[in-house]
């Protein structure tokens, strides 16, 4: 067993985010008829007892002084903590504007951004990685499987072209 | 049915290898793709299995659908992205393999148990049909209440480390598979507002930001997925871990074979499909294993436990559609919509009206596993060296084109944001050793859950004993709690035997 003290803060995260989704989900189906709430009050009572039993744990382990209310393993190792962020704010960005952009220029900037954030050295590796791979999905989810991905300036000109 | 029906059968069908083998490259492709499986594709490709004529669609739907299964344990092993859910379970001993430069051997491993599993439930199947096709009939709501909870209680086990953080974690996903409007009223329920959730939480999404992005996430730590040394022997890595793996999988023939058992069998209930078999079959591995606590952490035998009962699944679904008429699962519905097409009545007539159809299905698929073993095991080589390539390249490609992938399913650019959201969810889960897979049968049981409940409380005018009057389903009430029971007993033994 190691002796590393433990990290509470951490380790509560999930259990209060559970306890406050259940919460809401609760006070959202108070009003409703029994047969629309009778699995969630049987799930959620269940879910909220064993929060209880963890949380109790949890002031149980700081009293003895088994841990600290630290959140230090989410942000653990601190060198990749910002490759982290950076590729989920690329994320979100790149989902925020795929409907304007399409999946073609969308998913090849936001591939550029991606791999000079984690580190990729040289232009021509980033520009043609990128590329490859937004030319791969294009054809693969659009001209092959048709999921009806949006579509943007580089879909248009070649529905042009192809035409 | 005879054995001059059978020699017909298999040579009809083997004249059909034109078709069965597109089927199966495409079935791999499918299932290798996070965001696509055996229906949505099957859907797509509708157009085509109509114009067909029926033996050949079937044969070729069979040979797609099995190949889906198989392809689906690729990514699970080696970058721990379950390409269905049914491979989720694979994820838990496959991963660690590959991280020890043992990719190639996991992957063989999971195609013979995949394989040979399928071959043993489809002949079962043909055995004894008309008693597996009664099966169905016995799990009635109650008993179906009880077989959730038993898959449930299994996430538990599984997270043995911690079996609290287990239950917490099942639950919680349970809770969010229960957003979305109610069954009966079709009243919004925890949808914070948005009209994307009232068909409830998409599975796609929820299992690539659960797994890909979640893991993505953490491979950002390193350089590589597997260790230095492990590079080393990956890069040397020659036909030794395929030959190793057969022999390995042939003294283990018998985990192969009650594995596959277990998923026909799971298979055969509607509604529970691969991702309960492959748990159960998993859970059951270890819990008669001499070696319990070497699962999770690279255990051969995790990986043909989870594939044995992925894909004993696909016989098993067929069975009620054929037999009864009763589609198990939505794959079989889209074959059962391309047999109603071409006139075929279902159910037990069908068995005596058109046998070479009949169980022409299941020689085709016999004959489809034998083609699929032949056409994989030699690419296990390559496959495994994607984990030679450096994360720096890995993670970006990973996150990206899996989180196009979760807009497949309902062609939503929301579902996009699920994805990423439940990659945060998940990501802290495997930083805080909250099974992220134990989330992700929480919110495949969730709706279903609740089916089966509220039918079961409307029986019952809300009286919850009802879910104690059936025979069966105490039974099932018995196991599940021998189940827990179980593995806290053993470690207590090994406890006492341990101590002077």
């Amino acid at each position: 067993m190691s002796d590393k003290p433990k990290a509470y803060g951490a380790d509560a995260f999930i259990p209060l985010a559970a306890l406050g989704f259940t919460i809401y989900f609760l006070v959202s189906i108070s009003g409703l008829e029994w047969e629309a709430k009778a699995n969630s009050v049987f799930i959620g009572v269940a879910l909220i007892a064993l929060i209880a039993v963890q949380l109790a744990r949890t002031v149980v382990g700081l009293a003895r002084g088994r841990g600290t209310w630290s959140f230090a393993p989410l942000l653990a190792p601190r060198e990749a903590l910002a490759k982290r962020l950076g590729m989920l704010a690329i994320t979100i960005a790149f989902v925020a504007t795929v409907p304007w952009l399409g999946l073609g220029l969308g998913l090849f900037v936001a591939l550029a951004a991606a791999l000079a954030v984690m580190g990729v050295r040289g232009r021509g590796h980033i520009v043609l990685v990128s590329f490859i791979t937004a030319a791969i999905c294009t054809f693969l989810f659009n001209a092959i499987l048709d999921t009806g991905l949006p579509k943007g300036p580089v879909e248009t000109l070649i529905e042009r072209l192809v035409r | 049915m005879t054995w001059d029906l059978l020699g017909q059968l298999f040579s009809s069908q083997l004249s059909l290898w034109w078709i069965i083998w597109p089927g199966i490259l495409l079935g791999i492709v499918v299932g290798f793709l996070p965001g696509f499986n055996a229906e949505n594709t099957l859907i797509m490709l509708l157009p085509l299995t109509l114009a067909m004529p029926v033996e050949h669609a079937f044969a070729f739907m069979t040979s797609l659908y099995c190949a889906t299964h198989l392809g689906g344990g690729i990514p699970a092993i080696l970058v721990r992205i379950p390409g269905t859910p049914g491979a989720a379970a694979t994820t838990l001993d496959g991963y660690p393999l590959t991280q020890q430069g043992r990719g190639q051997f996991a992957l063989v491993l999971s195609f013979v148990a995949s394989v040979f599993s399928g071959l043993i439930a489809c002949i079962a199947t043909v055995a004894l049909l008309p008693w597996l096709s009664a099966m169905g009939l016995y799990l009635r709501s109650v008993e179906m209440v009880i077989v959730m909870l038993f898959g449930l209680t299994l996430i538990a086990v599984i997270a043995a480390k911690d079996v609290l953080k287990g239950l917490i974690a099942g639950l919680f996903g349970l809770m969010i598979g229960m957003i979305g409007t109610d069954h009966i009223y079709n009243t919004p329920r925890g949808t914070f507002g948005f009209l994307e959730l009232y068909d409830g939480v998409p599975l796609v999404p929820a299992l690539i930001g659960l797994f890909a992005v979640s893991e993505a996430l953490m491979m950002a730590e390193r350089r590589l997925i597997v260790g230095a040394g492990s590079r080393e022997a990956g890069a040397r890595a020659d036909w030794g871990q395929t030959v190793e793996a057969l022999r390995y999988a042939a003294k283990r023939w018998w985990q192969i074979a009650w594995t596959g058992l277990v998923g026909l069998v799971i298979g055969i209930v509607p509604g529970a499909g691969a991702s309960i078999a492959s748990f159960v079959a998993y859970q059951q591995s270890r819990m008669w294993s001499k070696h319990p606590e070497r699962y999770g952490s690279g255990e051969p035998d995790g990986v043909i436990a989870a594939e044995g009962g992925n894909n004993g699944v696909c016989s098993g679904t067929l069975v009620p559609m054929m037999a009864l008429g009763v589609p198990g699962g939505s794959t079989a519905a889209v074959m059962m919509i391309v047999l109603q097409y071409h006139g075929m009545v279902m159910g037990p007539q069908l068995f005596t009206d058109n046998p070479q159809l009949a169980y022409g299905v299941f020689v085709g698929m016999l004959l489809s596993y034998a083609f699929m073993i032949l056409t994989i095991v030699p690419l296990a080589r390559y496959m495994s060296r994607i984990v030679l390539i450096e994360t720096t390249y890995l993670v970006p490609i990973i996150i990206m084109v899996t989180v196009v992938a979760a807009y497949s399913e309902r062609q939503y650019v929301f579902d996009m944001g699920i994805a990423i959201v439940f990659g945060i969810i998940g990501y802290i889960a495997n930083k805080t050793e909250y099974h992220v897979a134990a989330i992700l049968i929480g919110v495949i049981l969730g709706p279903i859950f609740e089916k089966y409940l509220v039918r079961a409380l409307r029986l019952s005018e809300g009286d919850p004993r009802i879910l104690f009057s059936s025979t069966i389903g105490n039974v099932l009430w018995t196991l599940l709690v021998l189940s827990l029971l179980f593995p806290a007993l053993r470690r207590w033994r090994q406890g006492r035997k341990a101590s002077p």
